[in-house]
């Protein structure tokens, strides 16, 4: 009987700790700020409208950009952030020169 | 007394409602005024056919759904012509619409100040507490066009699983979004349109 509680209580333990586990390399839902759960709910409910297709194509970019060295991934993030300071004239301009340069790659 | 005095108390005389005093005042005018003596000839006779009428009559329920119907068109016609005379705007809508508005608003304020855009529409930018990243963010990272597309709402205590399996999936997904973009962010800035080799 003893064993068995033991055993059961163990068989517990590590259902409640993968629960709590993440997906290959993130962290859970724990670990995040406030501000970070917010964010992710908010972008968690954009993501359930978008085609299953690119909902896939998302989740294949999440796993390269987790494989990306830690610089890497903080060189993008420093990007995405002066992307988002851009003003409307800026983000147009960024755009033409996008396509162009897709164009020319 | 004059005509408009008294033609304002002959309804409330037929009815005998006038006091002793005033209904001296009433006659001595009426004694004199021949058209106040038609008028009140006139109300009395009106206030006798309507005395004589039923309490109470069958009407086919058409008529009376059309009557009822008709009559609180008017009523409602009146009564925006009305309060848009004499009311201001705010009071034309109505409190609950003003009370609406007014949340939806606050709520807007809200979700701007709480988020920032993004590009392709995503909102919400990445940007991790500096315990969870590896380098603070850019200072000249401003100016953040915030117009949230819709009102933002509190995350839950508990996450639904696909969100709890891999939060990071979604707290950068504007990154992933504009990954292309954004790993070749550089080359991309220093790429020369058309208008910029002609102007040249």
């Amino acid at each position: 009987m003893m064993r068995a509680s033991l055993l059961f209580a163990a068989l517990l333990l590590g259902a409640t700790v993968a629960a709590a586990q993440p997906g290959p390399g993130g962290r859970p839902w724990g670990q995040l700020s406030p501000e970070e759960r917010q964010r992710a709910w908010e972008n968690y409910q954009r993501y359930r409208e978008l085609p299953e297709q690119r909902q896939r194509s998302l989740e294949q970019r999440h796993r390269q950009f987790q494989a990306l060295p830690p610089q890497e991934q903080q060189r993008l993030r420093q990007n995405y952030e002066i992307y988002r300071g851009f003003d409307p004239n800026q983000r147009q301009e960024f755009g033409q020169k996008y396509r162009r340069w897709k164009h020319g790659r | 007394m004059r005509c408009g005095r008294a033609r304002s108390l002959i309804a409330a005389a037929v009815d005998g409602e006038v006091v002793a005093r005033r209904r001296r005042a009433f006659d001595r005018h009426l004694a004199d005024c021949a058209g106040c003596r038609r008028e009140l000839e006139e109300t009395r006779r009106v206030l006798a056919l309507v005395a004589d009428l039923p309490d109470h009559a069958d009407v086919p329920p058409a008529l009376e759904q059309e009557t009822l119907r008709r009559v609180r068109r008017l009523a409602a016609e009146e009564r925006e012509r009305s309060d848009t005379r004499a009311r201001p705007w705010w009071a034309v809508l109505g409190v609950p619409a003003v009370a609406i508005a007014t949340t939806a608003v606050v709520m807007l304020a809200v979700g701007v100040w709480r988020t920032g855009s993004a590009p392709d529409g995503i909102e919400a930018a990445p940007t991790r507490t500096a315990a969870n990243s590896h380098a603070a963010a850019p200072s000249h990272a401003v100016a953040r066009r915030e117009t949230p597309t819709r009102l933002a709402q509190v995350a839950p205590a508990e996450p639904p699983p696909e969100l709890a399996a891999d939060p990071d999936l979604f707290v950068d997904l504007p990154i992933l979004r504009n990954m292309d973009k954004l790993q070749h962010f550089d080359a991309i800035r220093t790429t020369t349109l058309d208008d910029d080799q002609s102007n040249g």
